[in-house]
């Protein structure tokens, strides 16, 4: 695997990207995402009768010249949300041709950053087997993210990963900002539940899925014997021709189509990440175009 | 089937190599992936396998072992003897003047295209005919030719000659095309019944009659003229009669004679025993002649030994020379003596040195030096003390001796020394003093020499004519005394007189040699058939093969003189015999084979070749879709 190490030229491009939020948050703490409550933020929302309590500042003296009636006027909420990622610490992430462990870590890793920059609180966890393992946790500011996000090289790639029974017995928030999960998705182990169980908790879902250039071209012709990074047991005998080459690409096909479409039905957001796509491209191409990033 | 080359069967071994090369590589190559989760899933969207995509996997085994199969059998050659195979055939036509006998149904030659054509009629398709003639030259008048219409064709201009010819280069070129290929069927067509190994013999001799006049002269006898010569009847007894022409006007008043126990009788007729060749003489009153034809008045099957022509040569020639000296006795009395040329002497300041020709045949400088030589010309010198150019020597010292000392002739075996000494006897000749002399031209012959000087010798001059040249005066020396002078002088005339034409008689197949004479401007040589060639004039002997039988006529423009000349080629007296008893072989040694060329399908090998090339381009094209295509 190659090692992450913090590309200051590239964070410094993105810290004014900021994180567009399909549902409005219900965060706690001030931040910089509009919330659906009335707040005191800068932006105009409405007017109301003025009620005998209300902050006397908040009266519009225009309207009561006008119409010799007091209105209040009201401002939308700012909330901090809270960015969860999710890492796919399988084996299979972190084999083959291509890095795929690296571009994780670099997506995790600059997603994080743009949070950060929106004044967001930040968490990371890497999925291994059956479980949720906390990486980093809560982290605010910039600081916070240049002590921390280094633990990204902590993480061993081994073992299954389960995502959907590991993530669904975990606190994943609620409604208060995104939940952004990167993983090859090469697995029969579901991961629609855990999908379905984030988009029920309000969360907007990035699934981000990151595939090595052997996977979607792969080099192997002739008769083969393949095993399964994670599991010997899962094998494939074939002769690779023509044909199965074409059955192969198929099956890539439709494996990113119907994930995109699940995502795309439960109003989540879905990212093919080649290994080798620029995180230049991903950043400022991709997500502005999935509006999960506004520049 | 057979196989030309079946060591090419060999490659056949590459098939096992190849199955085994499969089965080895053939093992599943183990590999760990990411994930095999995508190939899993792709097995749902693989097609359908049809029952002949089962053979994919084996496509390119089988591409392989078709190409290796294919080029094998290629380059070995497949040959396939089919009935009625097509073969290679080679004809060797016998175009001898032998084959001119009559058969009764044509000439033998004639007979013999007609046997060739049949056969080539006969042949299956696809064979290929060559065909070499035994003629003037032997050559392959064409080479495997397979269109048997152009064949024949070609084979009906095929003409004979009147020339006799052995078989030994038409052997050599038929053993060509034999070791070329076995299977090669050689028939030699001809009327000799020659020993054969590998080659059909056609014998087109049949048993006919022909009688020839083999030989011919004549001579003057007293008041007579006399002609004498050999007559023959190849196959019977005969009695033969003959007419006699002299200068196209047919003679009767003459007797025919025949030599009986060394007396000549007169006869009616000639009495021959088959095969034997018998003497004749025909007798008649003396009479000026310039051409005389004696023919045979019996049919037989060949008519041209049936005629032979003689020329009087000597009244072509009349020659004259001229003297220029102050003591012109012993050369001109020599002259007169050995020659018939008419001889003028003058004194040297009545010679005109200004005129480069004078019309004389021969010039003699005897002690005076021409500041330059005439051009139309022989030329003798005597005691010349001054250097004279083209002359193809010049003067180094005169030497006085003290007394009369012995000149003697030159040791050589050369060809032109021995026709200037041809007769002579080695006289003691002895002189008193010469003129020594350095030879610069190429070419000369010394004849005489004094301790190693040259004096006498000849050569060509810078003009190109004939010169002899003495070194020393015939007054200083007791040469006119010697008999040796005579024969000496008779033969430097011989040389300085060239007769055109020296021979009027050839046989066929003979070189025809006409002297160039310094003022022949062109000679015309036309064939009895009418055909004209013109000869070299710049070397001094001119030659032309005769290829015909009969009256070659020769027109020499000699200075604005044109001359005509008549030479006489008979037929060559071996080609005369009806039954050649020639036991002569013609061996193509080896073993013949019937691997023939199959005709329709003797191609086939190109086929197959191009179809392995095929399996080969189609195996790279499958491999390279199935491993790098994407």
């Amino acid at each position: 695997m190659g090692t992450y190490a913090i590309n200051e030229e590239f964070l410094q491009q993105v810290e004014t990207l900021q994180l567009l939020l399909k549902n409005n948050v219900a965060g706690m703490f001030g931040g910089t995402h509009q919330a659906k409550t009335f707040g005191s933020s800068c932006d105009f929302a409405d007017y109301r009768d003025y009620k005998a309590g209300d902050d006397i500042t908040k009266i519009d003296w225009n309207a009561y010249a006008r119409f010799e009636k007091l209105y209040v006027k009201l401002y939308l909420d700012e909330r901090q949300v809270h960015t969860r990622i999710y890492i796919d610490a399988s084996r299979s992430i972190d084999y083959g041709r291509g890095s795929k462990a690296l571009k994780a870590l670099q997506l995790a890793a600059t997603f994080a950053y743009i949070s950060i920059c929106n004044m967001d609180k930040v968490s990371i966890y890497y999925i291994q087997n059956k479980a949720v393992h906390t990486l980093i946790s809560n982290m605010v500011g910039k600081e916070s993210f240049y002590n921390q996000i280094i633990k990204l090289n902590d993480i061993v790639f081994d073992g299954d990963s389960y995502i959907s029974e590991s993530l669904l017995p975990t606190t994943v928030g609620y409604g208060d900002g995104h939940s952004v999960i990167i993983s090859d998705f090469l697995t029969d182990n579901d991961y629609d539940a855990a999908i379905d169980f984030l988009v029920s908790k309000k969360r907007d879902v990035v699934c981000a899925q990151v595939l090595s250039a052997d996977e979607i071209d792969p080099l192997q012709r002739g008769k083969v014997h393949l095993f399964d990074s994670e599991n010997n047991e899962r094998q494939y005998k074939k002769n690779i021709n023509k044909d199965v080459m074409a059955a192969y690409r198929a099956a890539v096909k439709y494996m990113t189509s119907r994930l995109q479409n699940f995502c795309s039905a439960r109003g989540a957001n879905y990212l093919l990440v080649p290994a080798d796509k620029t995180m230049q491209q991903i950043f400022f191409q991709d997500f502005p175009e999935m509006e999960v990033i506004k520049q | 089937m057979s196989f030309l080359f079946p060591l090419g069967l060999l490659g056949l071994i590459g098939i096992p190599v190849i199955i085994i090369i499969y089965i080895i590589k053939n093992r599943y190559t183990e590999q760990t992936v990411s994930s095999t989760y995508i190939w899993t899933l792709s097995e749902r969207f693989l097609k359908n396998k049809r029952p002949i995509s089962k053979l994919k996997g084996l496509i390119s085994l089988l591409l392989q072992l078709a190409a290796v199969f294919f080029i094998s059998i290629a380059v070995a050659h497949p040959v396939f003897k089919v009935k009625n195979a097509a073969k290679e055939y080679c004809f060797v036509l016998d175009c001898t003047a032998s084959m001119a006998i009559d058969t009764g149904n044509g000439t033998r030659f004639e007979v013999g295209k007609q046997q060739i054509a049949d056969m080539i009629n006969g042949a299956a398709d696809g064979s290929t005919f060559t065909l070499i003639q035994i003629g003037v030259t032997t050559r392959t008048i064409y080479e495997r030719f397979p269109n048997k219409e152009k064949a024949i064709e070609i084979l009906e201009g095929v003409e004979q000659s009147d020339i006799t010819s052995n078989t030994l280069s038409a052997w050599a070129l038929a053993k060509d095309y034999f070791d070329q290929n076995s299977s090669t069927e050689v028939y030699l067509v001809t009327d000799t019944a020659y020993e054969t190994e590998n080659v059909t013999l056609v014998n087109v001799a049949t048993e006919v009659d022909n009688f020839a006049i083999t030989t011919a002269n004549y001579a003057t006898i007293g008041e007579k003229l006399r002609f004498q010569g050999k007559a023959i009847s190849y196959q019977n007894d005969a009695e033969l009669e003959f007419n006699l022409y002299l200068d196209d006007v047919e003679i009767t008043d003459y007797e025919l004679q025949v030599e009986t126990l060394g007396i000549l009788v007169t006869k009616d007729n000639l009495a021959l025993t088959a095969g034997v060749e018998k003497d004749f003489f025909l007798e008649l009153p003396q009479k000026d002649f310039v051409t005389a034809k004696i023919e045979i008045k019996n049919q037989d099957s060949l008519d041209k030994d049936n005629v032979y022509m003689l020329y009087n040569v000597s009244q072509e020639h009349n020659y004259s020379a001229i003297v220029i000296s102050e003591t012109p006795f012993f050369i001109k009395s020599v002259i007169a003596t050995v020659s018939d040329a008419s001889v003028y002497c003058i004194k040297p300041e009545e010679y005109d040195e200004s005129v480069h020709g004078h019309g004389y045949d021969l010039y003699v400088f005897d002690g005076y030096s021409p500041s330059t030589l005439p051009r139309d010309g022989s030329i003798w010198f005597f005691d010349i003390r001054e250097n004279i150019p083209n002359s193809g020597f010049t003067i180094q010292d005169e030497i006085e001796l003290g007394e009369a000392s012995q000149i003697t002739y030159r040791i050589s075996n050369s060809s032109e020394y021995r026709k200037f000494t041809q007769g002579t006897v080695g006289s003691n000749i002895f002189i008193g003093r010469y003129v020594k002399y350095g030879i610069y031209a190429n070419g000369f012959t010394t004849i005489l020499t004094y301790e190693g000087d040259p004096v006498v010798f000849t050569g060509l001059n810078g003009y190109g004519n004939r010169q002899v040249t003495f070194a020393f005066n015939l007054h200083d020396s007791d040469m006119p005394m010697q008999a040796d002078w005579l024969i000496l002088a008779k033969n430097f005339i011989s040389y300085s007189f060239p007769e055109v034409i020296e021979t009027s008689n050839y046989v066929c197949g003979d070189e025809l040699n006409i002297n160039v004479l310094s003022s022949c401007k062109s000679i015309k040589v036309e064939a009895p058939s009418g055909e004209v060639t013109y000869l070299d004039t710049n070397e001094a002997f001119a030659s032309t093969p005769l290829t015909e039988v009969g009256e070659y006529k020769i027109s020499v423009l000699l200075g604005d003189q044109m001359k005509e000349f008549r030479v006489f080629s008979s037929l060559p007296p071996q080609e005369g015999q009806v039954i050649p008893n020639v036991y002569e072989s013609f061996l193509l040694e080896g073993e013949k084979t019937e691997n023939y060329i199959d005709g329709k399908f003797d191609k086939l090998w190109i086929i197959i070749a191009i179809i392995g090339v095929i399996f080969v381009a189609d195996w790279i094209i499958y491999c390279y879709e199935q491993y790098q295509l994407q």
